[in-house]
């Protein structure tokens, strides 16, 4: 089961509104190489791991990344807090609150809503881990992107430090990945 | 973009530097590379770990795993009052818990790094339990919760903290 901790795993305190770079910022939320689909991506995969070193690794990974998830989203419901609806258009938003107001919807960068579609399961545990370790690959490649997207410190430290977590999370993969690699085919 | 993240490589040799570079806290310097040594790092015969402070603002315990983009250094964290001090104190602790934890995940057998890691578990539950006990509960096990109005309805992480 899981519970819940009140606080973020890293502050997020976003001074200034900037609905520009919420909807950049959304698609690490419902994007294909975002925080959600990582979490439902190795929560899902666990089960069928061939030993507890890769149950526990992607329960604890998959559990961290829901902490992410919630970083995002706390990111972006603080650029749109206090938007006017004139800066919400200005910054082409206006289609998001037409359906959403300011409340949080899983998207990509384009608006386009998360599906399950971005990962995938096999039950083979190297063609899965493979699969992760792209994800976290791809992920560090999506917040570069957004960190040269933003020159505001409040934003930009959060991505950094997010950003981090994807090269901790490949490299743990990387060594399961690699021990599986050698025992498996024994 | 140079106001920020600035609070550790001034002084050390070999380190970039900022000539924009503002003033920061004494408590932050780093004086020369063997002071980082002494400060920073915590040798494990096979691990090298950066303490939980540094960790923690890196998102990254492991040294050799670590890797900036661009030049980009960490934002340095401080808190506005005692409490978010308190909540980056325990932050710290927890999240250097949890990297040995996922370590630990490939490498059940590694006795260092299980002492290591239950130095921070009891870290983290000692700063948790006093924490709630001055603010509010984090948990839903947490012995703060035996008041009247409910705790558990206040204060949420997404709000800004003022």
């Amino acid at each position: 089961m899981f519970s819940y901790q009140k606080r973020l795993q890293y502050p997020i305190n976003i001074k200034s509104k900037n609905i520009e770079m919420a909807k950049l910022l959304v698609t690490q939320y419902g994007g294909s190489n975002g925080e959600l689909s990582a979490a439902l991506r190795y929560l899902n995969q666990r089960y069928t791991m061939p030993d507890d070193r890769g149950k526990a690794l992607l329960t604890d990974i998959g559990t961290e990344e829901l902490a992410h998830v919630e970083m995002i989203s706390t990111m972006i419901y603080q650029l749109l807090k206090d938007a006017t609806v004139e800066e919400i258009k200005a910054a082409g938003l206006d289609p998001h609150y037409a359906e959403h107001k300011r409340a949080l919807y899983p998207t990509d960068a384009n608006g386009v809503p998360f599906t399950v579609a971005y990962f995938a399961t096999t039950g083979d545990p190297l063609a899965d881990l493979s699969e992760d370790m792209a994800a976290e690959e791809k992920a560090r490649a999506v917040y570069e992107n957004l960190i040269d997207l933003t020159d505001d410190e409040d934003i930009r430290g959060p991505l950094l430090w997010l950003r981090q977590r994807e090269i901790v999370h490949f490299a743990r993969f990387k060594e399961l990945y690699d021990m599986y690699k050698k025992e498996l085919k024994k | 973009m140079n106001n920020f993240n600035d609070f550790m490589y001034s002084n050390v040799p070999g380190m970039m530097t900022d000539p924009n570079m503002n003033t920061f806290d004494n408590d932050f310097m780093v004086g020369n590379s063997q002071n980082m040594n002494q400060n920073m790092n915590q040798n494990m015969d096979h691990l090298q770990l950066f303490d939980s402070y540094q960790g923690y603002m890196r998102g990254n315990m492991f040294q050799d795993l670590y890797d900036e983009y661009k030049n980009y250094k960490p934002q340095r964290l401080v808190g506005k009052d005692e409490q978010q001090e308190r909540l980056l104190e325990l932050s710290e602790v927890a999240f250097a818990a949890h990297d040995l934890n996922l370590y630990l995940d490939n490498f059940p057998n590694d006795k260092e790094a299980i002492k290591k890691f239950n130095e921070y578990r009891q870290k983290t539950n000692q700063l948790m339990e006093q924490y709630e006990n001055m603010y509010g509960p984090l948990v839903i096990s947490s012995n703060s919760l035996n008041t009247t109005p409910w705790a558990w309805v206040s204060s949420f992480p997404w709000e800004v903290n003022k």
